[in-house]
């Protein structure tokens, strides 16, 4: 290629024309400043010539395949959890010790099965979004209003367990239109159902504090 | 009608703390915040890292999210300062050129076809950080120039400005791969 300084963003071929032009030209499509000395110029047809040579390496790179690892999505999610248990550390004792020492408790005649009560709110959570109706259920929220928040909010859903009896509580946010009564009764009949064929435990009650409305469009 | 599938829909939701929409946007969204930290970082390990952190700060970050941007953009704005605030600690940058010669050398023993895109990976690592970020968004991902303004905070003429410099480094780099 005929370019004579180094550096220099404004290297010009020895015809006149400006390097970067043709760069442009070729990366961006855009149209050749002088189509008429452009076409006839050999300086210029050499460079694209090879602009385009180069270019072409750049589009198959944009072109390649990236598959990203799927482990990305849980490590991200893991480490919110992580941030979010963190916080809940700094809670008073008596709020946090029920938490970290809650099982369900399954006999059979070959053993016992633990089932703990963070499996229950995790199932409890889907359920509940699996309705309609359901805009949001509230498991954490983003560290920085997670403060903010009344104190029973801020876990989201809560387990309280007793054998293999188990209250569920959570806080929705629901759309703005049906009935909060109706909405929330087919979000009990969802919890009960799905924790149940998938825990075998015994759904003694849900409550439900409907948080927020969502209306779409605001 | 809003979907619960929508984007603007699990935005929402995950605004509000429902961290299982959050858990489907970095679904959707992990394959083009991971490739820009690829192509910025040139490395896998790192770029998985890169795109987990600037996943866990979008999640910090979310309440301050304000839809006149698009989400993507946002995402991109995220992991391109994870990756220039990174490659900045690393090294001070090096200019390309100096040491070009002998690792050509290299790239002779590369079988050729292969060794072309392979050489143009090396070549845009071996671009600054300041003049990697503008290329890998227009060239690999394709962004406008306004959008590039926005994820990098600053003018669409800065960007052009910009574009156009790394250009001629990287068309001189790949000139001595020939």
């Amino acid at each position: 290629m005929e370019v004579n300084e180094r550096g220099d963003s404004r290297r010009r071929l020895p015809c006149g024309v400006e390097l970067a032009s043709l760069i442009d030209q070729v990366a961006d499509g855009t149209p050749p400043n002088d189509p008429g000395h452009e076409a006839q110029c050999p300086h210029c047809q050499a460079t694209l010539a090879e602009l385009e040579q180069v270019w072409d390496r750049v589009r198959e790179l944009a072109r390649e395949e990236v598959a990203a690892p799927g482990t990305i999505v849980h490590k991200a999610i893991r480490r919110i959890r992580e941030a979010l248990a963190a916080l809940e550390l700094h809670l008073p004792l008596d709020e946090l010790v029920p938490r970290l020492v809650e099982h369900a408790l399954l006999h059979s005649e070959r053993g016992r099965t633990r089932v703990a009560a963070s499996v229950v709110a995790e199932i409890a959570a889907r359920a509940a979004r699996s309705i309609t109706s359901v805009h949001a259920v509230v498991t954490g929220g983003p560290l920085s209003t997670v403060r903010e928040r009344a104190p029973g909010a801020l876990f989201g859903v809560g387990v309280e367990v007793n054998g293999r009896r188990v209250a569920v509580q959570l806080h929705l946010v629901l759309e703005y239109g049906p009935s909060i009564p109706a909405v929330t009764s087919e979000v009990r009949e969802a919890i009960v159902r799905r924790v149940e064929a998938l825990t075998g435990l015994e759904i003694v009650g849900v409550d439900i504090n409907v948080d927020d409305l969502y209306v779409p469009g605001e | 009608m809003v979907l619960k599938t929508d984007e603007i829909h699990l935005i929402r939701a995950a605004q509000v703390g429902d961290l299982f929409a959050f858990e489907e946007l970095v679904r959707r969204h992990r394959t083009p915040v991971y490739r820009v930290a690829l192509r910025m970082l040139g490395n896998a390990p790192e770029a998985e890292d890169a795109a987990q952190d600037a996943f866990f700060q979008a999640w910090q970050a979310l309440s301050g999210f304000r839809a006149e941007s698009s989400f993507s953009t946002w995402l991109y704005r995220i992991v391109t300062n994870r990756c220039l605030n990174l490659l900045r600690s690393q090294r001070p940058a090096e200019p390309l050129a100096e040491d070009y010669e002998v690792e050509s050398e290299q790239a002779n023993n590369i079988v050729e076809a292969h060794a072309k895109l392979e050489a143009l990976k090396v070549a845009v690592t071996r671009l600054t950080p300041e003049q990697r970020a503008p290329l890998v968004l227009r060239e690999l991902e394709g962004l406008s120039y306004e959008e590039i303004a926005e994820v990098l905070d600053t003018t669409v003429p800065a960007v052009k400005g910009r574009l156009h410099r790394t250009r001629l480094v990287l068309v001189e780099a790949m000139r001595q791969w020939r």
